[in-house]
């Protein structure tokens, strides 16, 4: 029972990866089990081991989605310095690991699906919740803060929506000039 | 929508392509199509060959229609008018605000996910568009790093707001947006 449960939760998280990226790839519409049992280089039967059938890998990909969404927000909540600093860390945390790169498919893929609205939504309110209370620890009023939040996640998505990106060193400098564009007046400069 | 029955025999080429970009706008790029169109003009669909050879030349020809409209005439028009660069660039958020540019670039970009001839458009719009706003930065003497992240910085707001507000964050009421645009502008042109 233990040795059979471990490689099986393993190929579990390895089918939503995969679905993950035929999201990105195609769209809701590219995820069918025989397309990504090929990839994974299994057969089908091994899918129904794991999910009912494809309604369940896209619930449980929601899931997946915004746990790991939502577990990267909480985990910025708990970083220490100032609010200016915490938000460079935050902003270098969201380029290093490309978390917006689901993000576009995510957004096409809730326009027609309540369920992954759903989720997007929770993780927009999670995430730019964070975002606004730092800026108001840093002594912006509400509605600058307001202007700097927007700025923030819509400059990620717009990023995120262009098909050519510079690498990663490139645009970590980027993040340090909005960073500062953005905190420009904070307390505590 | 009036549609006056004397035009009916006049329509141009490019009353199709107004009708196929405001068709895309509002109902996506699956809802482009010859019949549709034509009931939608209030026309026979046999009119639609003496302007185009088939469905594939008009979706080439609406990306390029969409290309000038939505981004050469916008430059161009912003450029007439007189002011400093930054008050041009304000004219410009303005313009793209008030005129909801965006409904079209949303649905061309949904278009372009999976649509290689309409990726490509796309790409060489954002290089054109980052492009002018750069150069207006550059104008105000904001060295070149500073410029090119502040032009990314205004352009990306546009985009990412669209994709934002697909299924999430509320675009705001008009005078709600058009304080954000002055409050965007004052943050991004302030030294």
């Amino acid at each position: 029972m233990t040795q059979a449960t471990k490689p099986a939760k393993l190929r579990r998280s390895e089918w939503l990866s995969a679905s993950l990226e035929a999201l990105v790839r195609e769209g809701v519409e590219g995820i069918h089990v025989e397309p990504l049992a090929k990839r994974l280089g299994v057969t089908k039967g091994s899918f129904y081991w794991h999910f009912q059938d494809r309604q369940a890998l896209l619930k449980s990909l929601i899931e997946h989605w915004t746990t790991r969404m939502i577990g990267a927000v909480r985990a910025c909540e708990t970083k220490t310095g100032s609010a200016r600093e915490r938000l460079l860390k935050i902003m270098e945390a969201i380029t290093r690991e490309d978390r917006t790169r689901y993000e576009v498919a995510m957004r096409m893929w809730a326009a027609a699906d309540e369920r992954a609205a759903k989720a997007v939504r929770r993780v927009d309110e999670a995430r730019i919740g964070l975002h606004f209370s730092l800026f108001l620890e840093m002594g912006f009023a509400p509605e600058q803060a307001e202007i700097r939040c927007r700025m923030m996640v819509f400059y990620e998505y717009g990023e995120a929506e262009f098909a050519i990106k510079a690498p990663v060193e490139k645009r970590l400098e980027y993040v340090r000039l909005r960073h500062a564009i953005l905190t420009e007046g904070a307390h505590g400069e | 929508m009036e549609k006056p029955a004397v035009r009916r025999d006049r329509l141009g080429t490019y009353d199709w392509l107004i009708e196929a970009l405001e068709t895309l706008g509002r109902e996506g790029i699956g809802a482009v199509r010859v019949e549709r169109l034509a009931r939608y003009l209030g026309v026979t669909k046999g009119s639609f060959y003496w302007h185009f050879k088939d469905r594939p030349e008009l979706l080439d020809r609406l990306l390029e229609h969409w290309e000038t409209e939505m981004t050469d005439k916008i430059h161009a028009h912003v450029s007439h008018l007189d002011g400093k660069p930054a008050e041009q660039l304000l004219a410009l958020l303005k313009h793209i605000d008030k005129q909801d540019l965006n409904r079209y670039d949303a649905a061309v970009r949904a278009w372009a996910l999976y649509d290689k001839r309409a990726a490509t458009v796309v790409t060489r719009v954002d290089a054109k568009r980052l492009e002018y706003v750069h150069t207006l930065f550059l104008e105000m003497g904001f060295p070149a790093e500073e410029a090119h992240i502040r032009s990314r910085m205004s352009y990306y707001y546009v985009v990412g707001e669209y994709t934002a507000s697909i299924s999430s964050i509320e675009k705001g009421a008009p005078e709600q947006r058009v304080e954000h645009v002055r409050l965007r502008h004052r943050l991004l042109t302030e030294r």
